[in-house]
């Protein structure tokens, strides 16, 4: 079965995002979705699928089919791997679509992690720490480890020391990312930025400041996968679905290996661009899954954009930065416009596709690449979005 | 104000023991010991960290406990600053680090002894053994 042109994403819906109180998890779920459908010009009832992400808010699960009042899905599933879900969900739709088990399929993601008068920090950091594990688990906090940003500063600082990459160059990225936020009226943080301001940011885990860290978001993201030739026909240009791949290293502690620097995206990576039939040379902007400013250094190696180590040098000038060779996160990111896991990239990709974008619309679009990234590089999906099926 | 203020500083917050359970029984008494352990495949001798069912090099379930060197080096290092867990407010900000033992298994561990050194990647390190509960012990890592 080759999947290369046979589905599209016909249709994006993003809510309200930030510091939006006072909704729940499945309102969010629902707007999203109800956008998604109208962006594509279809209804509810033309919906035979329905996968749904949940991030912290335990509230999103099945649920949801009932709460929107669908009934007889072909095709409906309850997906986590981490930030690497919204890739799979469309692969998963993708692969049910063209095997013929369903014929449109929204996939959705929504949060509520936010909560009215607690940071931003304790709504991830703050995790679990009360409920400590017993067993291993439980000798991370002992040793006074926290949160997934001590893990990315780990592997962060491994990169430094194995390349010569500097907290500068991290901070390259951050500044890129909030230059396209400026241009992107969903995104949470629209002031611009400097290497300074990055330098000058507070510490979270040292060497990563406040300005490597992703932002926290309440709100919700749905896309909707079809078929190409119903896709055409509906009311957007079609983000045709061209190669999809995942990659999962497993056990980072394992002996002989690197996988602080050396991630799934690499396999993710292998995968698609031999279904896609094209290479990171043919791609002209990514949509990266930017949890950390190191995320997006790391992927653009695995991706082969540059070469291993050499990412530091390859973000330098604003080649992400609006103007720049290689156009990445151009809605802001994670780090600038909002935080909805993978669905933050891939929401992106598929305006820019749809020539939606506004005020930073990319010129041209053939093909992009959106990434996806979870647990500590643990786990990776990815997929290209063509504008044309073949 | 009373000694007894609710969140007051007569409340001294304790920091998170580690709580043995059955797959990490061996390595919490081996630490009580002074022993750090590790599981090693009887089948290809790979050793591992944490403990698994299966060897992930040969997939053979077959392995027994052994006691590490305990002469490792750093891998990569943080220093927290983000305030998480009341028990470590006071000693903000601290270092920890990954250190991949002699036999091959990285872990990650507090340190000991390292206020006036500067870490680096492949700085030779040696396990130590603090008490941080009653009976409860942990590994930490100092300067070799
Ligand atoms: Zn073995």
């Amino acid at each position: 079965m080759n999947l290369k042109g046979k589905c599209a994403i016909a249709g994006v819906g993003i809510t309200a995002m930030g510091k939006i109180y006072g909704r729940s998890v499945t309102g969010f779920a629902t707007e999203a979705i109800d956008l998604a459908l109208e962006n594509a010009g279809l209804t509810i009832d033309d919906l035979d699928g329905l996968l749904i992400n949940a991030g912290l808010d335990t509230g999103l699960n099945l649920s949801l089919q009932n709460t929107m009042g669908l009934r007889d899905l072909r095709l409906l599933n309850h997906m986590n791997a981490f930030g690497s879900t919204a890739a799979a969900m469309v692969q998963f739709a993708s692969l049910a679509i063209e095997a013929g088990m369903a014929r449109t399929v929204a996939c959705v993601f929504a949060d509520t992690p936010l909560k009215e008068g607690s940071s931003a920090g304790a709504a991830y950091g703050g995790r679990g720490i009360a409920n400590v594990p017993g067993g291993y688990a439980s000798l991370l906090h002992a040793h006074g480890y926290f949160g997934a940003n001590t893990g990315y500063a780990f592997a962060a600082r491994r990169h430094m020391e194995l390349y010569g990459t500097t907290s500068e160059q991290f901070g390259e990225i951050a500044v890129s990312s909030r230059a396209w936020a400026v241009m992107n009226e969903r995104a949470q943080m629209r002031e611009p930025i400097t290497v300074e301001d990055h330098q000058n940011s507070r510490f979270i885990v040292e060497p990563l400041h406040l300005l490597d860290c992703c932002l926290v978001s309440n709100g919700g993201v749905a896309v909707i996968v079809t078929s190409a030739e119903q896709a055409r026909d509906l009311r957007q240009q079609p983000a045709y679905i061209l190669g999809m791949g995942q990659g999962h290293p497993g056990d980072a502690l394992r002996a002989g290996r690197e996988p602080m620097v050396e991630t799934g995206a690499r396999m993710a990576g292998e995968t698609a661009f031999r279904m896609a039939g094209i290479g990171p040379q043919d791609i002209q902007a990514c949509e990266m899954y930017d949890c950390y400013t190191y995320t997006v250094l790391v992927t653009l190696e695995d991706y082969g954009f540059c070469k291993k180590g050499e990412g530091g040098a390859f973000v330098e000038q604003g080649r992400l930065g609006p103007g720049g060779d290689l156009p990445v996160n151009t809605g802001g990111g994670q780090l600038s416009s909002y935080y909805m896991w993978g669905m933050t990239p891939l929401s992106e990709a598929v305006l820019q596709m749809q020539g939606n974008a506004g005020e930073r619309q990319l010129p041209d679009l053939r093909y992009m690449l959106v990434t996806g990234n979870g647990g500590i590089l643990s786990y990776h999906g990815c997929v290209i979005l063509g504008s044309e099926p073949s | 104000m009373s000694a007894s203020t609710p969140g007051g500083d007569a409340e001294k917050i304790s920091k998170p023991v580690p709580v043995p359970d059955e797959s990490s029984r061996e390595f919490f008494e081996g630490a009580r010991q002074g022993r750090l352990m590790i599981q090693r495949c009887l089948a290809c001798k790979n050793y591992r960290f944490l403990a698994r069912a299966r060897c992930d090099v040969c997939r053979s379930p077959e392995f027994a406990w052994e006691a590490a060197s305990g002469k490792a080096s750093i891998v990569s290092y943080v220093t927290m600053h983000q305030r998480y867990h009341a028990g470590f407010f006071d000693e903000l900000p601290y270092p920890l680090a990954v250190v991949e033992l002699e036999e091959g298994p990285r872990l990650v561990t507090s340190l000991v002894g390292v206020e006036e050194v500067t870490l680096k990647a492949g700085m030779p390190m040696k396990v130590v053994f603090r008490e941080v509960d009653e009976g409860v012990f942990l590994p930490k890592f100092t300067p070799a």
